[in-house]
């Protein structure tokens, strides 16, 4: 047990006399947490979307699409001309531009296939949101719309009737009524009838009408979705967990831990290109020790990294790592068990150190995105996700998953825990049996 | 000059009768577009896509949750999008959800039909899984329809009821009853909603940049820089082995050596970059029109990496400080420059360290060519990486170290 410790402390002054390999142990880590937390971290006061409105039919119709606009809370809106929009758009400024061209209003009250265009940038995930709010307020102007429509066509239909067969007076209403049509009315039975049937004077106004099913929909909508992001035992609103980013953040930091613990592996390699190996080996020191010496410090360095690359985000750049540490340090844990063994299988596999080094990033950056780093496993082919069913990424992301976006607790990530163990002693079984000492 | 050459393609020689090195600059960035390919390739056919699993917990006595449970259960498109549950305890629905077997959960309340009948403002819960967001808002989006047309069946009728009584226009009830329902079929036909319509465009003349073509240049271009890290192993070995002094007694300048050595880098890339470049064609990503411009940014790309090599062999001391640096230096640009994930995802104050890197300079022109720019808006770009790699490469010359 001491030679094993004593191999390890010693592999691992090795790796940190290597100024090169401290760069790339200490100080890289704490720089791609900088990056990572800027780009990934909680600022969400930043994170408003830029939607730029131009306003082309400057009616109350297009007034009240900026004004709907504005009531989105994750919205920063400022108003602009089509053409300066254009190019905040081209130079990746902003994510969308809504226009309201200036033929809005008289196409929406013919229901003349009236239009809003909103312009996007394809790059910007966000946009979607915009397009989804423009929906939103597309379809309350059509109901207005419509409904202004209908109540125009049963009045005029009720007229028609009344005319035809002008007797459906209230009870106990006594108008001799003279012959239609009512413009033949005189002034004075016009007014008296009038105060029974005021519609009869002229048909409701489209205007009108338009906006007295635009009240309807205020204070709130006569029907509205509500939606929560669903934690066990609490529910909470959209904006705690920021979208999309959730996935990177654990992404890169599954990829990262691996990236390093197979960069940092080489050292049976180094002894055995060094001839240091076999010395080593007339030692009466067992291959076993020798090897569980060196898969220590390995594990330690991975370690080392992740409490860097965890730690480090959560304490300054408020990162979220969901609020139960002991599955957090579980679930890690087994990755780096799983990753320590992928790195001594792939010592097995290679000739010299100059090759594992070659080989580890790429197999890190393979293993990433099969595993879903880069990319929400949930859209990709059903294929691809039994794929990632057979990589260590994979269930690290799992289990990353459940506990920071389900704020899972111990008992729930034993299977993807579990897993990334099997992995370990296959991973472990597989190098030690293919590893040459000489 | 003749041995100039000659070193040169001896290293070529050497290169590409390596094969753990030829995996990996040809073999992996295959696998990985590959992979790419088949993920994401197939994100435009929905049907590739797995079922959504969703659940609905119809609470409502009336006759509109119903409905709603009708039009998502028996729609035939939304049937082929979501393989939907009708639950009864909502307490059940919502352990699924947590445990991660639902991506969405929408509860109808109790009184839902009884409360739009009244004309009063009502919600329906949507409960979405963090952990899969992207699918939970497929089914949010439905919901979000499904709701406006509700309401907007209920302004109608609101709107309509006010008309008609305000304007004392129904005689009777039965004559309301009946106005009321040609309102109510109207409204909710299923073109009624049809009267604004909302066009999405994405900036013109642009062609959108699909995540195939993003990742299949970004991959590209790290791998080509990849080719830095086994230039400088051969240098390196070179010293390490003695057989760099042993060459620097043979009459031949150290002008000849670096520059063979750079010209056998150089040319290992430009196949590197011609393999992968079809292979990522033949695949789909689609690298814009102009091809001569790929081609001069590729030749930026390569002559940086290799100004690059000769810089990794004067820092690192031997063949495993070469491989501590020379990844970790390659992942980092990669990063900061936009390979791994788009540059426009960081915060705007961050997003100019992209320029300080290979990849920033490449993507950045590579994207406006795949967006139709002509060569000379890529000349910039084109500058900035011979400027990296004269930097590289004097910085590197100057420090470089011949024998141990």
């Amino acid at each position: 047990m001491k030679k094993i410790v004593n191999l390890a402390w010693l592999n691992i002054l090795q790796i940190l006399r290597n100024k090169e390999e401290i760069f790339g142990i200490l100080i890289l880590p704490v720089l791609l947490t900088f990056i990572f937390s800027a780009v990934f971290g909680g600022g969400t006061e930043e994170s408003k979307v830029p939607v730029i409105f131009v306003d082309e039919a400057k009616t109350e119709y297009s007034r009240q699409v900026y004004e709907q606009l504005k009531e989105v809370d994750s919205f920063s809106v400022k108003e602009d001309t089509r053409a300066d929009a254009k190019e905040l758009l081209t130079e990746g400024k902003i994510d969308a531009v809504v226009i309201a061209p200036d033929n809005l209003c008289s196409d929406v009250l013919a229901r003349n296939g009236a239009s809003m265009k909103v312009l996007k940038n394809p790059g910007s995930a966000r946009m979607f949101s915009v397009v989804e709010v423009v929906n939103g307020i597309a379809g309350r102007m059509a109901a207005n719309a419509r409904t202004s429509q209908i109540i125009q066509e049963v009045v005029s239909e009720a007229r028609k009737e009344f005319e035809s067969n002008p007797l459906p007076l209230a009870p106990g209403q006594e108008i001799s009524l003279p012959p239609m049509p009512v413009k033949n009315f005189s002034e004075e039975i016009k007014t008296e009838l009038s105060k029974t049937f005021p519609y009869l004077q002229e048909d409701p106004n489209n205007e009108d009408l338009y906006w007295a099913a635009d009240e309807k929909w205020e204070p709130e909508p006569p029907v509205s979705v509500e939606v929560q992001e669903v934690i066990p035992s609490e529910v909470r609103g959209e904006s705690v967990v920021a979208t999309g980013y959730l996935q990177f953040s654990l992404g890169f930091t599954v990829m990262f831990i691996m990236f390093i613990v197979l960069n940092g592996a080489g050292g049976i390699l180094d002894e055995r290109e060094a001839g240091t190996l076999s010395r080593l080996l007339t030692t009466p020191t067992p291959k076993a020790q020798l090897l569980l010496g060196k898969i220590v410090a390995v594990f330690l360095t991975g370690a080392l990294e992740a409490v860097i690359l965890i730690g480090f985000s959560a304490l300054v750049f408020d990162v979220p790592w969901g609020r139960n540490p002991l599955s957090l340090i579980i679930i890690v844990g087994a990755y780096l068990l799983a990753v320590t063994g992928l790195a001594v299988f792939l010592s097995a596999m290679v000739r010299t150190r100059g090759q594992l080094s070659a080989i580890g990033p790429v197999v890190a950056v393979a293993l990433a995105m099969i595993g879903g780093c880069f990319w929400p496993t949930e859209i990709v082919s059903p294929f691809m996700r039994r794929l990632a069913d057979f990589t260590p990424t994979g269930w690290a992301m799992y289990g990353l998953v459940d506990i920071v976006a389900r704020n899972r607790g111990v008992s729930e990530v034993a299977v993807p825990s579990l897993a990334l163990f099997g992995f370990a002693v296959f991973f472990f079984c597989l190098g030690v049996r293919f590893l040459k000492f000489e | 000059m003749k041995k100039f050459v000659r070193i040169g393609l001896k290293d070529i020689l050497i290169t590409l009768r390596d094969a753990p090195a030829l995996a990996i600059l040809l073999g992996m960035p295959m696998i990985i577009i590959l992979i790419l390919g088949s993920a994401l390739g197939s994100l435009g056919s929905d049907s590739e896509m797995a079922r959504i699993d969703v659940a609905i917990v119809n609470l409502d006595e009336g006759d509109i949750g119903k409905e709603i449970v009708e039009g998502i259960t028996e729609g035939e498109e939304l049937e082929e999008l979501f393989d939907t549950q009708v639950l009864d305890d909502a307490e059940e629905a919502r352990e699924g959800l947590e445990r991660g077997n639902l991506a969405a959960l929408l509860v109808i309340p109790e009184d839902f039909s009884d409360k739009i009948n009244d004309s009063k403002p009502v919600k329906m819960n949507v409960f979405i899984d963090p952990g899969k967001e992207i699918s939970a808002s497929i089914f949010q989006n439905v919901v979000q329809s499904i709701a406006i047309r509700i309401a907007s069946a209920s302004v109608a009728v609101q709107t309509a009821k006010d008309v008609f009584v305000e304007s004392k226009m129904v005689a009777d009830e039965r004559d309301f009853s009946r106005h009321m329902d040609k309102v109510v079929k109207e409204i909710t036909a299923d073109d009624a909603l049809s009267a604004v319509d909302v066009l999405e465009s994405n900036i013109e003349k642009e062609r959108k940049i699909t995540e195939l073509d993003f990742y299949g240049t970004g991959m590209t271009i790290m791998f080509l820089l990849f080719g830095s890290m086994f230039g400088a192993f051969s240098l390196v070995k070179e010293r390490e082995e003695k057989t760099l002094s042993r060459l620097l007694i043979t009459p031949t300048s150290k002008t000849s050596i670096i520059g063979g050595k750079m010209l056998g880098i150089f040319f290992v890339g430009v196949v590197q970059f011609l393999v992968l470049f079809l292979f990522t064609v033949i695949l789909g990503v689609h690298w814009g029109e102009n091809l001569f411009g790929v081609f001069l940014l590729a030749l930026g790309v390569l002559l940086a990496m290799t100004g690059l090599s000769v810089l990794f062999s004067s820092v690192a001391k031997n063949v495993r400080s070469v491989g501590a640096i020379a990844p970790l230096v390659v992942i980092v640009m990669a990063l900061a420059g936009g390979s791994l994930f788009p540059v426009s995802t960081m915060p705007e104050w961050l997003q100019p360290i992209r320029y300080l890197t290979i990849n920033g300079w490449a993507l950045d022109g590579l994207s406006s060519l795949m967006k139709g720019a002509g060569t000379n808006s890529i000349l910039p770009n084109f500058g900035a990486l011979m400027a990296m790699f004269f930097a590289f490469f004097l910085l590197g010359v100057w420090r470089l170290g011949y024998e141990e």
